[in-house]
Protein backbone atom coordinates (compact mmCIF):
# COMPACT_ATOMS: atom_id res chain seq x y z
CA UNK A 1 0.00 0.00 0.00
CA UNK A 2 1.17 3.81 -0.85
CA UNK A 3 0.36 6.64 0.66
CA UNK A 4 1.34 10.02 -1.36
CA UNK A 5 4.15 12.20 0.98
CA UNK A 6 5.66 14.65 -1.36
CA UNK A 7 2.85 15.35 -3.79
CA UNK A 8 1.86 18.07 -6.03
CA UNK A 9 -1.89 17.02 -5.06
CA UNK A 10 -2.93 15.07 -8.38
CA UNK A 11 -2.45 12.07 -6.16
CA UNK A 12 -5.02 9.83 -5.20
CA UNK A 13 -5.59 9.23 -1.21
CA UNK A 14 -3.83 5.95 -1.01
CA UNK A 15 -2.41 3.09 -3.63
CA UNK A 16 -3.68 -0.44 -3.27
CA UNK A 17 -0.32 -2.26 -5.14
CA UNK A 18 0.00 -5.67 -6.00
CA UNK A 19 3.44 -7.69 -6.96
CA UNK A 20 3.78 -10.78 -8.29
CA UNK A 21 6.92 -12.83 -9.30
CA UNK A 22 5.81 -13.43 -12.83
CA UNK A 23 2.75 -12.56 -15.09
CA UNK A 24 1.45 -16.06 -14.58
CA UNK A 25 1.02 -15.57 -10.52
CA UNK A 26 -0.68 -12.39 -11.37
CA UNK A 27 -3.04 -13.89 -13.58
CA UNK A 28 -4.10 -16.85 -11.16
CA UNK A 29 -4.64 -14.09 -8.42
CA UNK A 30 -6.35 -12.06 -10.49
CA UNK A 31 -9.00 -14.44 -12.04
CA UNK A 32 -9.41 -16.05 -8.13
CA UNK A 33 -9.89 -12.73 -7.34
CA UNK A 34 -13.13 -12.06 -10.15
CA UNK A 35 -14.02 -15.35 -9.18
CA UNK A 36 -13.98 -15.32 -5.21
CA UNK A 37 -13.30 -12.20 -4.04
CA UNK A 38 -16.76 -10.16 -4.39
CA UNK A 39 -17.49 -9.77 -0.85
CA UNK A 40 -14.14 -8.50 0.53
CA UNK A 41 -14.06 -6.32 -2.99
CA UNK A 42 -17.46 -4.79 -1.64
CA UNK A 43 -15.49 -4.12 1.66
CA UNK A 44 -12.82 -2.40 0.20
CA UNK A 45 -15.62 0.22 -1.73
CA UNK A 46 -16.90 0.90 1.61
CA UNK A 47 -13.34 1.89 2.25
CA UNK A 48 -11.14 2.97 -0.12
CA UNK A 49 -13.89 3.23 -3.61
CA UNK A 50 -10.52 3.13 -6.68
CA UNK A 51 -10.80 5.42 -9.54
CA UNK A 52 -8.36 3.27 -11.57
CA UNK A 53 -6.83 -0.65 -12.12
CA UNK A 54 -3.30 -0.85 -14.08
CA UNK A 55 -1.53 -3.45 -14.97
CA UNK A 56 2.50 -3.08 -15.02
CA UNK A 57 5.58 -4.86 -15.21
CA UNK A 58 8.56 -4.38 -12.97
CA UNK A 59 12.18 -5.13 -13.41
CA UNK A 60 14.81 -5.07 -11.49
CA UNK A 61 17.57 -2.10 -12.03
CA UNK A 62 19.27 -2.83 -8.14
CA UNK A 63 18.57 -4.26 -4.95
CA UNK A 64 21.15 -5.03 -2.42
CA UNK A 65 18.59 -6.05 0.46
CA UNK A 66 18.03 -9.88 0.80
CA UNK A 67 14.13 -9.15 2.60
CA UNK A 68 11.42 -7.25 0.91
CA UNK A 69 10.83 -4.08 2.77
CA UNK A 70 7.66 -4.17 5.09
CA UNK A 71 7.76 -0.78 5.80
CA UNK A 72 9.64 2.21 3.73
CA UNK A 73 9.38 5.22 1.34
CA UNK A 74 9.28 5.57 -2.46
CA UNK A 75 10.37 7.87 -4.73
CA UNK A 76 8.83 7.88 -8.58
CA UNK A 77 9.81 9.15 -11.35
CA UNK A 78 8.30 9.47 -14.67
CA UNK A 79 10.12 8.93 -17.63
CA UNK A 80 10.32 8.93 -21.57
CA UNK A 81 13.51 7.40 -23.93
CA UNK A 82 14.98 10.28 -25.99
CA UNK A 83 15.92 9.90 -29.44
CA UNK A 84 19.23 7.55 -30.01
CA UNK A 85 18.70 5.91 -26.91
CA UNK A 86 19.20 2.39 -26.34
CA UNK A 87 18.21 -0.23 -23.95
CA UNK A 88 22.20 -1.55 -24.38
CA UNK A 89 22.86 2.55 -23.53
CA UNK A 90 20.72 1.93 -20.30
CA UNK A 91 21.65 -1.11 -19.04
CA UNK A 92 25.51 -0.07 -19.52
CA UNK A 93 24.33 3.31 -17.84
CA UNK A 94 23.14 1.21 -15.07
CA UNK A 95 25.94 -0.33 -14.49
CA UNK A 96 28.02 2.15 -13.69
CA UNK A 97 25.51 3.93 -11.91
CA UNK A 98 25.05 1.02 -9.90
CA UNK A 99 28.46 0.55 -9.21
CA UNK A 100 29.13 4.00 -7.79
CA UNK A 101 25.85 3.39 -5.89
CA UNK A 102 27.77 0.18 -4.34
CA UNK A 103 30.51 2.69 -3.65
CA UNK A 104 29.49 5.03 -1.55
CA UNK A 105 27.08 3.03 0.70
CA UNK A 106 23.67 3.81 -0.84
CA UNK A 107 21.26 1.34 -0.10
CA UNK A 108 18.27 2.37 -2.40
CA UNK A 109 16.52 -0.43 -4.33
CA UNK A 110 15.85 0.84 -8.17
CA UNK A 111 13.13 -0.48 -10.28
CA UNK A 112 11.51 0.43 -13.28
CA UNK A 113 8.02 0.13 -14.23
CA UNK A 114 6.67 -0.42 -17.41
CA UNK A 115 2.96 0.79 -18.47
CA UNK A 116 1.27 -1.99 -19.47
CA UNK A 117 -2.56 -1.99 -19.60
CA UNK A 118 -5.15 0.51 -18.20
CA UNK A 119 -2.36 3.42 -17.77
CA UNK A 120 -2.69 7.23 -18.62
CA UNK A 121 -1.80 8.11 -21.91
CA UNK A 122 0.89 10.51 -20.59
CA UNK A 123 3.45 10.17 -22.97
CA UNK A 124 5.88 8.27 -20.37
CA UNK A 125 8.01 5.04 -21.35
CA UNK A 126 8.39 4.29 -17.49
CA UNK A 127 8.45 4.84 -13.89
CA UNK A 128 11.66 4.71 -12.06
CA UNK A 129 11.14 3.97 -8.47
CA UNK A 130 13.75 4.39 -5.74
CA UNK A 131 13.12 2.62 -2.36
CA UNK A 132 14.21 3.39 0.81
CA UNK A 133 14.06 2.09 4.07
CA UNK A 134 12.69 4.89 5.95
CA UNK A 135 12.35 8.99 5.24
CA UNK A 136 15.74 8.99 7.43
CA UNK A 137 17.64 6.74 4.83
CA UNK A 138 15.99 8.38 2.16
CA UNK A 139 17.67 11.53 3.53
CA UNK A 140 21.00 10.23 4.10
CA UNK A 141 21.15 8.44 0.76
CA UNK A 142 20.53 11.63 -1.02
CA UNK A 143 23.28 13.23 0.97
CA UNK A 144 25.67 10.60 0.00
CA UNK A 145 24.34 10.91 -3.54
CA UNK A 146 25.07 14.72 -3.53
CA UNK A 147 28.53 14.70 -1.74
CA UNK A 148 29.66 11.82 -3.77
CA UNK A 149 29.26 13.57 -7.24
CA UNK A 150 26.04 11.49 -8.05
CA UNK A 151 24.03 14.18 -9.70
CA UNK A 152 27.40 14.62 -12.15
CA UNK A 153 27.35 11.30 -12.68
CA UNK A 154 23.36 11.14 -13.47
CA UNK A 155 23.89 13.48 -15.66
CA UNK A 156 26.74 11.67 -17.79
CA UNK A 157 25.32 8.39 -17.66
CA UNK A 158 21.68 9.21 -18.18
CA UNK A 159 21.23 12.38 -19.92
CA UNK A 160 21.92 10.99 -23.23
CA UNK A 161 19.26 8.62 -23.22
CA UNK A 162 16.80 9.62 -21.21
CA UNK A 163 14.61 12.45 -19.68
CA UNK A 164 12.92 11.90 -16.19
CA UNK A 165 10.86 14.40 -14.04
CA UNK A 166 10.36 13.88 -10.40
CA UNK A 167 7.28 12.46 -9.46
CA UNK A 168 5.84 12.44 -6.09
CA UNK A 169 7.09 10.17 -2.98
CA UNK A 170 5.24 7.33 -1.25
CA UNK A 171 4.71 5.65 2.22
CA UNK A 172 5.15 2.40 1.88
CA UNK A 173 3.68 -0.33 3.87
CA UNK A 174 3.44 -3.98 3.14
CA UNK A 175 0.11 -5.68 4.35
CA UNK A 176 0.52 -9.30 3.57
CA UNK A 177 -0.80 -11.60 0.54
CA UNK A 178 3.08 -13.16 0.39
CA UNK A 179 4.82 -16.44 2.21
CA UNK B 1 -0.12 -0.94 -25.52
CA UNK B 2 1.97 -2.63 -27.96
CA UNK B 3 4.53 -0.32 -27.85
CA UNK B 4 4.63 -0.53 -23.80
CA UNK B 5 4.76 -4.20 -24.55
CA UNK B 6 7.73 -3.89 -26.66
CA UNK B 7 9.37 -1.56 -24.48
CA UNK B 8 9.19 -4.01 -21.45
CA UNK B 9 10.47 -6.72 -23.81
CA UNK B 10 13.10 -4.72 -24.95
CA UNK B 11 14.48 -4.22 -21.38
CA UNK B 12 14.12 -7.75 -20.50
CA UNK B 13 16.11 -8.62 -23.45
CA UNK B 14 18.61 -5.66 -22.97
CA UNK B 15 18.82 -6.52 -19.08
CA UNK B 16 19.29 -10.30 -19.98
CA UNK B 17 22.09 -9.12 -22.48
CA UNK B 18 23.93 -7.15 -20.23
CA UNK B 19 23.42 -10.03 -17.24
CA UNK B 20 24.68 -13.09 -19.35
CA UNK B 21 27.72 -11.14 -20.21
CA UNK B 22 28.17 -10.02 -16.74
CA UNK B 23 27.59 -13.99 -15.57
CA UNK B 24 30.24 -15.48 -18.05
CA UNK B 25 27.35 -17.15 -19.66
CA UNK B 26 25.42 -18.76 -16.81
CA UNK B 27 22.00 -17.78 -18.19
CA UNK B 28 20.29 -15.53 -15.96
CA UNK B 29 16.74 -14.28 -16.45
CA UNK B 30 16.51 -10.62 -15.07
CA UNK B 31 14.13 -10.06 -12.29
CA UNK B 32 10.89 -8.79 -13.57
CA UNK B 33 7.10 -9.15 -12.53
CA UNK B 34 3.79 -8.02 -12.12
CA UNK B 35 2.33 -5.10 -10.76
CA UNK B 36 -0.79 -3.89 -10.30
CA UNK B 37 -2.07 -0.52 -8.68
CA UNK B 38 -5.39 0.41 -7.85
CA UNK B 39 -5.67 4.10 -7.34
CA UNK B 40 -7.80 5.07 -4.37
CA UNK B 41 -9.56 7.82 -2.10
CA UNK B 42 -10.73 7.11 1.29
CA UNK B 43 -14.43 7.22 2.28
CA UNK B 44 -15.94 9.59 3.99
CA UNK B 45 -15.20 8.57 7.92
CA UNK B 46 -13.23 5.91 7.02
CA UNK B 47 -9.34 6.45 7.42
CA UNK B 48 -6.44 3.76 7.41
CA UNK B 49 -7.26 1.77 10.43
CA UNK B 50 -10.24 0.84 9.08
CA UNK B 51 -8.16 -0.15 5.58
CA UNK B 52 -5.78 -2.31 7.88
CA UNK B 53 -8.80 -4.27 9.04
CA UNK B 54 -9.75 -5.36 5.58
CA UNK B 55 -6.46 -6.07 4.20
CA UNK B 56 -5.71 -8.31 6.86
CA UNK B 57 -9.02 -10.48 5.40
CA UNK B 58 -7.31 -10.17 2.17
CA UNK B 59 -4.22 -11.27 3.69
CA UNK B 60 -5.86 -14.30 4.92
CA UNK B 61 -7.48 -14.46 1.25
CA UNK B 62 -4.59 -14.14 -0.30
CA UNK B 63 -2.55 -16.38 1.64
CA UNK B 64 -4.72 -19.10 1.01
CA UNK B 65 -4.53 -19.00 -3.27
CA UNK B 66 -0.41 -18.97 -3.07
CA UNK B 67 -0.99 -22.28 -0.99
CA UNK B 68 -3.34 -23.68 -3.42
CA UNK B 69 -2.63 -22.10 -6.77
CA UNK B 70 1.10 -21.14 -6.42
CA UNK B 71 2.71 -23.56 -4.15
CA UNK B 72 6.05 -23.29 -4.89
CA UNK B 73 6.38 -19.98 -3.29
CA UNK B 74 5.45 -21.79 0.07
Amino acid sequence: MLTPFFSDGSDAGVYWVGFSDSFSDQGIVLEEWLEKGGDLQKEFDSVIPCNSHSQLAWVRVRDVAEAPLSTGVVDFAGCSWLPGATQEKMAAADADMNKFLDQVGITARVYRWYPMQGNPADGLDFYQARWHDSLAVKGSDNDLYVRNGGVQLENKLYDPIMKCFGGPSALYTAVGGSE
Amino acid sequence: MVKSALQFSLAISALMATQLSQADNHAAMPAYGGVEVYACDFAEGKDIDDLMKVAKKWDKWAKKIIQRRMPVMC
